[in-house]
């Protein structure tokens, strides 16, 4: 059974990121947790917005281990990113105009 | 099939074979210690630079083909498809237009250094030549994009200026030989303002939208700010070159004045940026960036000073040094360091498939040793100008031509790595299945 749960977009997100009380800007990208993994939403954003999105979920303040990214296309200049940073990245799914990465911590 | 060649396979219509925009980038790096030498070599004449042919003509050129062109050229076929989600049209003239832009640079530069009236002339057509093509595949890119807006007006205006800078530079290529053009300063002068400001200058002011962002991990910039300043910059460029080709001082002055209030709104956009950004430590490619935002106002500033008649006869040298070899040089160098290793991360060696990580791509000794050699000899070169001290501008010479040594050792070994790809990939026997 698939439980789907609606997350608010957490303004709290961005303001640990940026460190600077006034940034209270939300982070683009609509997010939900299904089967308790997260989902990000980053379709329809401009370039470089899907990866800054995807990158102040992974390196928030609050610990992700996974991440399901729905793309309109395939992140090529994120992946460099990920590996930087430790996580790994698997394309689950691509059709024209979608794409479904998961991305998740390196032990 | 690995996972990075199954991305790269997924995404060929967008990310290029590594070995166009590469080979430009190899160009650029190669013809940087070049600039030097000549600069080193030809002192004496530099610092009094008025004009004419002669080394000091040969080495702007073999900085802004040679170098920086040849950056953009790379930059943008790499960069484009990927923020327009638009493929190029195709991949010959690309290949085609390295061929004809290298020897040509050199030719240009060996004319110019010599005098002779036919080197000039034709490896000015073949760079001419190269730089067109770049151009058509860029507006035909562009046009097929249907959002990235700004980024896209900016590519418009550097297309635009592109055309137009090649039209005159060629025009003073063959005024050299059969002197047709009644004043060759004016037309010069509108040739310096659309290859810094108009072509190199749009360019680097449309990327900064997307390549900032992406590499501080932050928000897109402002776009009425972005907005604002892309219509000041097309005043500036419009003012300027009316003033330059009419000998109008007043128009000048006034298109300074739009370029700095253009300037004024990028650098906000920038700032705003900067601020907001997730990646607090941004590496030496940040170091030169930032002092490409200061040498952008500053250049325009000498060149209001030098309208004012308040700067002397060196003013004119000052303000292309600073233009030129300052705020694009810096600029670029800055970018180009961040960039050759983020893009050869996305093609795997071939020893295994696995992808290369960005610090296991970035040798941090020689850039340190390249970044602060390169900002040692702006200063001190733009003090050697400045002063007319020919011994100051030797030795500001010298230390860029280390820098730049440096900045080679630096992206060498990820050329090398690109290179052995390349190998195995034409010798499947090689291939472990990794």
């Amino acid at each position: 059974m698939t439980s789907v749960k609606a997350v608010k977009a957490a303004p709290v997100l961005t303001l640990a990121m940026s460190g600077d009380p006034s940034d209270r800007t939300e982070s683009p990208g609509k997010r939900w947790v299904e089967d308790g993994v997260l989902h990000i939403d980053v379709r329809g954003l401009e370039p470089p917005q899907p990866m800054v999105a995807i990158m102040r979920v992974l390196e928030g303040p609050e610990p992700v281990e996974q991440l399901i990214a729905h793309l309109d296309r395939e992140p090529i200049y994120l992946f460099p990113e990920l590996d930087e940073r430790g996580w790994s990245h698997e394309i689950l799914a691509r059709e024209a105009g979608a794409v479904r990465l998961a991305i998740r911590r390196r032990p | 099939m690995t996972l990075a060649t199954t991305v790269l396979a997924g995404a060929k219509d967008r990310v290029l074979p590594p070995s166009i925009p590469f080979r430009y980038f190899g160009a650029a790096v190669l013809f940087h210690p070049g600039l030097w030498l000549l600069v080193l070599i030809d002192a004496p004449e530099t610092v009094g630079f008025s004009g004419g042919t002669g080394l000091s003509l040969a080495a702007l050129h073999i900085l802004t083909l040679g170098v920086l062109a040849t950056t953009a050229m790379g930059a943008a076929l790499q960069l484009l498809p990927v923020a327009t989600r638009q493929a190029m049209p195709a991949h010959w003239p690309a290949r085609l237009g390295f061929w004809l832009m290298v020897p040509g640079t050199l030719m240009v530069g060996h004319g110019m250094a010599t005098a002779t009236g036919w080197a000039m002339a034709l490896g000015g057509a073949m760079a001419a030549t190269a730089l067109a093509m770049l151009g058509v595949l860029i507006a035909i890119n562009l046009m097929r994009a249907r959002d990235l807006g700004l980024v896209a007006a900016h590519g418009q205006v550097a297309i635009f200026s592109l055309f137009a800078l090649l039209v005159l530079g060629l025009l003073l290529v063959f005024n050299f030989a059969h002197g047709f053009l009644p004043d060759h300063r004016a037309v010069a002068r509108a040739h310096v303002i659309l290859a810094g400001y108009g072509f190199m200058g749009m360019l680097v002011a449309g990327f900064s939208q997307i390549l900032v962002p992406m590499f501080a991990l932050a928000a897109s910039p402002d776009r009425t700010l972005g907005r604002a300043g892309l219509w000041l910059a097309v005043l500036a460029l419009a003012l300027g070159v009316a003033g330059a080709l009419g000998g109008v001082n007043a128009l000048v002055i006034a298109a300074i004045v739009a370029g700095l209030a253009a300037t004024a709104a990028h650098l906000t956009a920038m700032a705003r940026v900067m601020r907001k950004r997730m990646r607090k430590r941004l590496g030496l490619s940040f170091v030169m960036i930032r002092v490409a935002w200061v040498l952008l106002p500053l250049s325009l500033t000498i060149g209001l000073l030098d309208q004012l008649g308040l700067l002397g006869e060196r003013g004119g040298t000052l303000f292309v040094f600073v233009l030129f070899a300052g705020w694009l040089l810096t600029m670029l160098l800055g970018v180009l360091q961040r960039i050759l290793p983020f893009l050869a991360t996305m093609h795997p060696a071939g020893d295994g498939g696995r992808m290369p990580t960005l610090s296991q791509l970035t040798a941090e000794g020689p850039l340190k040793v390249a970044t602060i050699c390169h900002l040692a000899a702006l200063a001190v070169s733009t003090a050697g100008i400045a002063t007319g001290q020919e011994l100051v501008l030797r030795l500001g010479a010298s230390v860029g031509l280390a820098g730049a040594i440096a900045f080679a050792v630096f992206a060498a070994p990820i050329f090398w790595r690109l290179m052995r790809r390349r190998s195995r990939a034409s010798n499947p026997e090689n291939q472990t299945s990794g």
